[in-house]
């Protein structure tokens, strides 16, 4: 008996349809899905954990974070009022109350409290604290920022596993010294996705072809940068997709030009004067807010497939992103002080911003103000993260002289057997998305 | 490096002397360690030259490998010192009761101590640690199977090496820049140029003057385990020509040229050494010291019981647990840092991950609702910082005076000079009739507050056998007579 699902509609994406389909006879261990940014990645877990939901025989979900587990089972609820959802929650973490007052959604710290639930929602490190259970299904979401060693504690409790996640986006990470297991297949901090595939090459791999968030203004440019071996294509089209400014500048600033340019393009890199800088370059992270309360006071409005009616774009909507913590700490203390129009804006590093979507994405460019190059700054998914975020413009602020930085590095990080060479390579990724700016580009 | 010690390096370097930082030791230091001064033969990966070790500074012994042949008799003698020097820590030990989590056992008083002058000779050590420990047992010969003893121990001191915190083996060089700070670039952190800074010798103006003369080319000494090219090109080629032609005069005269190349980086170990252990070790380098005395005990059971080597890589299982301890092992040794370091302390209030200031309000009226319905006594209090705070919302904070305390970030409030740190005590503040003082501060007393350290265990890994079909299954069995067998022990 599956769960009470009769009433859904199905899914009207026929990529889903598809795997869907699959997965209810799959007689493979599990499946991978890759999707790029803003496929539907959330929807397709959704409606597969619905889809192998049993009662007595929960369907297992793991996410990475809090957030994205609270999010899904906000999903849930929505998709099929009937089914019983289950949130796995750690005792440090505050379940938000919107969850705690939901129908149909129990919350618990331990398991064996939620026997009747069809689907239970967990971080995965929440999930590496069962232990003694078997069921038939789990779903992996973002499962390219899972650790493998992370899925090694749990991937024995199911019989099968649906792994989803985008490929482009950033690694894990560890802090500490891990060149010991440098191309092993094993290799404790590589994703969970690549450990599997490595171990099982007749896994069946479907990729999601349309991107539901970028806008056709950035679809060629981030698949071409980031994705080059799985292509996708905007599932809106041009006109569906606006940004408009109703107010008119009555002194044009270089800030007025980015915006303009932005809304014309869904594109503009702000160039400021090449200089060397720390991390906290304060005229860059002047010039980001500034660019994001020059948006409010121009009347920015939107129009999308969702509203068609224009709307007004509100701090909410826009978010900011860097590639270290400090700058984003920063960013917010100076947004508290001195940009109060700027309440509710998101600013975070691309690691956090995993995920996330919005209206106009602001970004620091990583390699802004610095002398060189590194593999941390040159990493093609914390780009990707950066200017895939958006659904309508995307607006980069840079010190002039990245192409010099970029040509000037020397290719010397060692080249370890048995280890694939990582695609997209993180320095041709950041010279095309630089080429492709360059056509976007406003002096300041 | 952070803001702080860029700024402290520049000070160095302005005055011309050496910067204190910590005035506390981290690691143990043993009062007889075995050190090691090894020197390799350029090209080849894992190839020695010499190695100078003892346990006295004044009777050095010099091994050397003929520059062609076979290296087995120096590894013999080399395998002799350094399982001598083990040996002689296997007598007397000490028995633990049973906790609740481990059954009673035993474990050695003291555990061997080897010293290195660098990371560079760590690396060296390891690489060859892991040729000697898979050897092939062809001849059945004692020396064969005390060369494999060798890998198997040096194995274990390389490997615990990669352990933050562990003092098995030590690099002297690491160890000094955690108490100075020089006029140096990092990337030159070498030892006779950090020693003169440290420690100038008599004649010298200052420290900086005195690293100019220890960088002199003509009398600069690399601490290895690499050789100069200078030395390579007049020293050591000739001699290898002459070994060609007639080995033994040559080798009397390579080993009167390594002595004398060894012995000024060798009073330098000591000198170093002595200047280290000279400073107070902390509490917790004890602590850790014990854990790695109870490892030393576990590695001779090992090696008594089974005796297999390590494999060359490690299974899935294997590097998981390795990884997972690794990197408790770092989260431990920094949370200790921060508490037992006032400099430590210091800098992370500069970088943002500890915060010091007074406190301008205190509820302790303050209760939450507990799991089981009851009212819980959680006293919240506001602190008043001008540090540059970065802590987020859930984060846990403890204080070095007050250990058992945890203090939980409730939120931030940024304003033009001062940020407000809102703080709920969880842990240590006593009871409400009883509150405990020192964790429930006044209005007007200064806190300085680091990250707790956690004491979270996550359920053991699957066992080598229960491997996941996402990890390949389980491997095949180890078979451990080193033909190439990957397995884990």
């Amino acid at each position: 008996m599956t769960c009470p699902n009769h009433q859904q509609e199905p899914s009207a994406d026929p990529a889903t349809r598809t795997i869907l389909d699959q997965l209810a006879t799959l007689t493979h261990h599990g499946m991978v899905v890759d999707a790029p940014p803003g496929a539907g990645k959330t929807t397709l877990v959704a409606e597969a954990a619905c889809a192998l939901a049993h009662p007595g025989a929960p369907c297992a979900v793991f996410t990475q974070t809090n957030a994205q587990a609270d999010e899904l089972v906000r999903r849930l609820t929505r998709l099929d009022p009937h089914l019983s959802v289950a949130r796995l929650a750690s005792s440090q973490y505050a379940v938000p109350d919107s969850l705690l007052t939901r129908p149909r959604v129990q919350v618990s710290t331990r398991v064996q409290n939620l026997t009747t639930a069809h689907v239970i929602v967990g971080t995965a490190m929440k999930w590496a604290t069962v232990t003694d259970r078997h069921w038939p299904w789990a779903i992996v979401d973002e499962a390219y920022q899972m650790r493998s060693s992370t899925l090694l504690r749990t991937a024995g409790h199911f019989d099968q596993i649906l792994f989803v996640g985008d490929p482009g986006q950033l690694d894990p990470f560890s802090q500490t010294d891990t060149s010991d297991w440098r191309g092993l297949p094993h290799h404790p901090v590589t994703s969970a996705a690549a450990v599997v595939l490595d171990h099982n090459p007749d896994l069946p791999v479907h990729s999601l072809p349309v991107s539901w968030r970028l806008p056709p203004s950035a679809v060629p440019l981030i698949s071409k940068a980031f994705y080059p071996s799985t292509t996708f294509r905007a599932g809106t089209t041009q006109a569906q997709r606006t940004l408009a400014l109703t107010i008119r500048a009555i002194k044009r600033t270089p800030l007025d030009e980015a915006i303009e340019h932005a809304a014309h393009t869904g594109w503009a890199l702000l160039e400021l004067p090449a200089r060397y800088t720390h991390r906290i370059d304060l005229e860059a992270l002047h010039t980001v807010l500034g660019l994001a309360e020059r948006l409010l006071l121009r009347g920015a409005t939107t129009t999308c497939e969702r509203d068609p009616e224009s709307k007004t774009l509100t701090a909410a909507d826009i978010a900011i992103g860097t590639a270290h913590s400090l700058q984003a700490e920063h960013l917010r203390s100076l947004q508290a002080q001195h940009y109060p129009r700027l309440h509710g804006i998101t600013i975070d590093t691309a690691n956090r911003l995993q995920g996330h979507e919005c209206a106009v994405t602001l970004v620091l460019h990583p390699l802004s103000g610095r002398m060189d190059a590194s593999a941390f700054h040159l990493e093609a998914g914390r780009l990707c993260v950066l200017t895939s975020r958006h659904r309508h413009a995307c607006i980069v602020v840079a010190r002039a002289g990245i192409t010099d930085i970029l040509d000037t590095h020397p290719g010397d990080e060692p080249v370890d057997l048995g280890t694939p060479p990582k695609s997209p390579d993180g320095w041709e990724a950041n010279h095309i998305v630089l080429e492709h700016l360059a056509d976007h580009t406003i002096r300041s | 490096m952070s803001l702080l010690a860029s700024l402290l390096r520049l000070r160095a370097d302005a005055s011309g002397h050496a910067i204190r930082t910590s005035h506390v030791r981290h690691l143990h230091l043993s009062d007889q360690p075995l050190m090691m001064l090894p020197l390799k033969r350029t090209g080849p990966a894992a190839r020695p030259l010499a190695v100078m070790l003892g346990t006295s500074p004044l009777r050095p012994r010099l091994l050397i490998a003929p520059p062609s042949g076979s290296t087995a008799t120096m590894l013999t003698a080399l395998a002799k010192a350094v399982i001598g020097h083990v040996a002689s820590h296997h007598r007397a030990k000490e028995y633990l009761p049973a906790t609740a989590t481990r059954p009673e056992r035993a474990r050695y008083l003291d555990a061997p101590q080897l010293v290195v002058p660098n990371q560079q000779a760590v690396r060296f050590l390891r690489t060859l640690a892991s040729g000697l420990r898979l050897r092939r047992l062809d001849d059945q010969s004692p020396s064969a199977n005390s060369i494999r003893l060798l890998g198997q121990w040096l194995t274990h001191f390389t490997d615990r090496a990669q352990i933050p915190g562990s003092a098995a083996l030590v690099s002297l060089t690491d160890l000094l820049v955690m108490h100075w700070i020089t006029g140096q670039s990092p990337q030159d952190d070498d030892l006779a140029t950090l020693l003169a800074w440290i420690y100038p010798p008599f004649g010298s103006t200052d420290g900086r003057d005195a690293a100019r003369h220890a960088e002199a080319p003509d009398t600069y000494r690399g601490a290895g385990p690499d050789t100069d090219a200078a030395f390579d090109n007049e020293k050591l080629t000739p001699l290898v020509d002459a070994y060609a032609r007639d080995p033994t005069p040559a080798l009397q005269e390579l080993e009167k040229l390594l002595a004398a190349y060894l012995q000024p980086t060798w009073d330098r170990l000591w000198q170093a050494y002595a200047l280290l252990q000279a400073i107070p070790p902390t509490a917790s380098a004890g602590r850790r010291w014990a854990a790695e005395r109870a490892e030393f005990t576990d590695h001779t059971t090992h090696l008594d019981q089974d005796g297999r080597p390590r494999p060359a890589r490690d299974q899935a299982v294997s590097a998981a647990i390795s990884l997972e301890r690794r990197e408790a092992a770092r989260a431990a040794f920094n949370a200790d840092r921060a508490l037992e370091d006032p400099f430590v302390r210091v800098e992370l209030r500069t970088t943002g991950d500890a915060v010091g200031g007074t406190v301008i309000a205190v509820d302790d009226q303050h209760t939450i609702c507990g799991p089981g319905g009851r009212d819980m006594w959680r006293p919240r209090i506001t602190l008043s910082t001008q540090d540059p705070v970065h802590l987020e919302p859930g984060r846990l904070l403890t204080s070095h005076l007050h250990r058992t305390a945890r203090y939980q970030v409730r939120g931030l409030i940024a304003g033009p000079v001062d940020t407000l740190v809102e703080l709920e005590i969880t842990a240590g503040m006593g009871t409400v009739d009883r509150p405990n003082h020192t964790v429930l501060p006044s209005a007007g007393a200064f806190l300085v507050l680091t990250a707790a350290p956690e004491h979270f265990r996550m359920p053991a890994f699957p066992s080598r056998d229960q491997t996941p079909w996402t990890h390949g299954g389980p491997p095949p069995e180890h078979l451990g007579d080193g033909d190439g067998s990957q397995e884990e022990q």
